[in-house]
């Protein structure tokens, strides 16, 4: 009887443990991006054909990532953006995880005298978080 | 301490060893800019089409993940949108010292790679589709070949 009792709470104890360290797990990274799309909102404020290359500065709050020059004279200012979410699920002896990632881009060509003559940004989606790593 | 409770005390202790020691394994696996891979190129034709069409149908192409590719992803002569993925295996043993069993598989599974003419018209597209695979349970042999698309067909003019 008393070894029973002493099964049990061996086994109950393993069982808890168990459950108390297996779980869920969540990670965020942020690159540039100060709020949700806030560099592609900043960039709605840009006008073609009549920000200049200070205003554009001051709108975007920072300097490009990138400045590609054209053969033309103009240049291509590109400003880029991350965000990465991780979603896990671990049962001690077998864990799953996934990453969803998404990376963004707003190009806004300059004209040889400093005015943007057009701006390009794609249309940001919100990335799911999901744990299961074995979906197509 | 008679013998019977030794034994349940020794087993236990072993089971709890076990469960210290072998901490498991794990299934990892990241998606970079999925959304490439339902991008739609068919709009796109050769010598018509320019990279202010593409820029403004499909956004700008989406830049490299750090430390993953550093090739420019845009120039005047092509862009490019890739949508990478990576799965990853790993088998940890112990808890203060992880053994490095982690196998890891990354590749470029949707990728368009657009060429332009000197002026600014679409030269090509190019699409290449491929698979990554959970290493070590999947060999390398049971990966699919590459699927690559080529418009116009043939190559460029």
């Amino acid at each position: 009887m008393r070894r029973r009792a002493i099964e049990c709470i061996c086994i109950t104890a393993m069982l808890m443990a168990m459950m108390a360290t297996s779980g869920c797990m969540w990670s965020r990274v942020r690159m540039n991006e100060a709020e949700n799309n806030d560099m592609v909102l900043r960039s709605q404020k840009v006008q073609s054909g009549q920000t200049r290359n200070a205003d554009l500065l001051r709108i975007m709050g920072t300097a490009p990532n990138t400045v590609t020059p054209l053969r033309d004279g103009r240049q291509l200012y590109a400003y880029h953006v991350a965000d990465s979410k991780t979603k896990g699920f671990s049962l001690i002896l077998v864990s799953f995880a996934k990453t969803n990632s998404r990376t963004d881009s707003v190009f806004f060509l300059m004209s040889p005298n400093g005015v943007v003559e057009a701006a390009y940004r794609g249309k940001p989606e919100n990335i799911p978080w999901e744990w299961w790593p074995f979906d197509e | 301490m008679n013998t019977s409770l030794r034994h349940i005390f020794v087993a236990h202790l072993a089971a709890w060893s076990m469960l210290f020691i072998v901490s498991g394994c794990t299934f990892h696996k990241s998606v970079i800019n999925d959304e490439v891979r339902h991008m739609d190129t068919s709009f796109i034709r050769p010598n018509e089409t320019t990279a202010h069409d593409i820029v403004m149908r499909l956004g700008p192409p989406p830049p490299p993940p750090d430390n993953l590719q550093r090739e420019k992803v845009f120039t005047e002569d092509f862009l490019r949108y890739s949508c990478i993925e990576t799965k990853t295996t790993r088998f940890e043993i112990g808890y203060i010292l992880i053994l490095p069993f982690a196998w890891s598989d990354t590749q470029a599974i949707d990728e368009i790679l657009v060429e332009f003419n000197p002026d600014r018209t679409v030269r090509n597209v190019v699409r290449t589709q491929r698979e990554t695979r959970w290493a070590p349970l999947a060999s390398e042999e049971s990966r699919a070949p590459a699927k690559t698309q080529r418009t116009p067909k043939g190559g460029t003019r």
